[in-house]
């Protein structure tokens, strides 16, 4: 009867100590680093973005770690938990590393799209300009050969080729705009000069308007014979300073 | 109802069920598929080039493997199944920093090719 009292009392004893003994577990240091480790990697975007899965897997591995009945099992699974952390970061890290080399080899190729656009422009920009260069060289030495009648703002027939020539350029290149500079040699008073100057550059004026250009891109201005590129003195002197000279803008 | 001879008896098959409990607790089977596993990705974990990129990594576990067996070829499946569960965990660490590493370096070759690129297109 004793021996059993005694046994009685022992069975909640040992009950009691198994229970006492499990709670008893202490965290060991090593878990504790690892939930923090786990705490900073899992607010971390890019972790959270590019290591779900790496994540998630070392969040099990610490929740078992809690639950875990023995110090050597929590010991050992705080460790494989920690390690699985380093993995998602390392995960993550390569995750953007690559999407990184994406984009900067994006920005690569963008880059020499825009250069290779920026140098084709260029050379359209230059062929243009030397090909507008050249008609408008063209237009200038047609109108060199432009000759009046004496006196008059009249043509001489045949002489009017540049005229032409230029109503079709300023046709063909809308925005471009042409001063029409009037010219006499000295011969009359310098006032009647002036007028026929203007008159000339007019006519020429009204003849391109008639073919077609806007009236708004081209300017007649007469000089009169204060602009001489020759001696008025000789012949062939005078029919130099006889002229329209044209200049673009 | 409960004579005194029951009781006893009842108390002495208790015992032994909680000794019983207690051996079979360490009386795990020798974990040869976790070692097994663990000694497959630390080969991949070299495969990949991880003595380059994670040499500690890789170290730590092999030395976890070794230890691993060693303990199993002694009976301690506990710890054999431990330290061959760690020993995967850490070569699993070596082969994600070593695609870390790697992926950093392309990334580092890419920047230079950028800047070199900016400097001769200006």
């Amino acid at each position: 009867m004793k021996t059993l009292t005694v046994k009685k009392l022992l069975i909640p004893a040992v009950i009691t100590t198994l229970v006492v003994g499990c709670a008893e577990i202490q965290t060991p240091q090593s878990l504790l680093n690892a939930q923090q480790a786990y705490k900073v990697a899992a607010s971390n975007p890019a972790i959270q973005k590019y290591a779900t899965d790496q994540l998630t897997e070392a969040n099990k591995t610490l929740l078992n770690a809690v639950a875990a009945e023995s110090v050597e099992d929590m010991s050992s699974l705080a460790y494989i938990g920690n390690a699985q952390v380093e993995t998602a970061v390392n995960v993550a890290a390569a995750e953007q590393s690559k999407q990184n080399s994406i984009d900067l080899i994006q920005k690569k190729e963008q880059m020499i799209t825009d250069s290779i656009n920026s140098k084709k422009e260029n050379a359209q920009n230059q062929l243009l300009k030397m090909q507008l260069n050249e008609a408008e060289r063209e237009i200038i030495l047609a109108f060199g050969n432009i000759e009046f009648v004496t006196g008059t703002a009249d043509l001489v027939p045949g002489a009017a080729s540049g005229i032409d020539l230029l109503a079709t350029y300023m046709e063909k290149n809308p925005g471009k705009k042409v001063t029409l500079e009037g010219h006499t040699d000295s011969t009359g008073s310098a006032k009647l000069n002036k007028d026929l100057s203007q008159k000339r550059a007019d006519f020429i004026r009204d003849v391109l308007i008639s073919k077609g250009v806007s009236a708004d891109s081209v300017t007649a201005i007469g000089y009169g014979q204060s602009q001489p590129v020759a001696s008025n003195s000789s012949q062939s002197g005078r029919q130099k300073n006889r002229r329209i000279d044209i200049k673009f803008n | 109802m409960f004579t005194k001879k029951n009781t006893t008896t009842i108390i002495k098959a208790a015992a032994l069920g909680v000794v019983v409990s207690a051996l079979s607790a360490c009386g795990i089977a020798p974990p040869k598929t976790e070692v097994a596993y663990a000694e497959a990705t630390l080969q991949s974990a070299r495969n990949i080039g991880a003595n380059e990129y994670a040499a500690v990594e890789l170290e730590r576990a092999k030395n976890k493997l070794q230890s691993a067996k060693k303990e199993m070829k002694e009976g301690n499946n506990e710890a054999a199944l431990r330290l061959a569960k760690e020993s995967t965990a850490e070569a699993s660490l070596a082969q994600a920093k070593t695609e870390a590493g790697k992926a950093s370096a392309t990334e580092k070759q890419m920047q230079e090719s950028l800047q070199m690129l900016k400097t001769q297109l200006k």
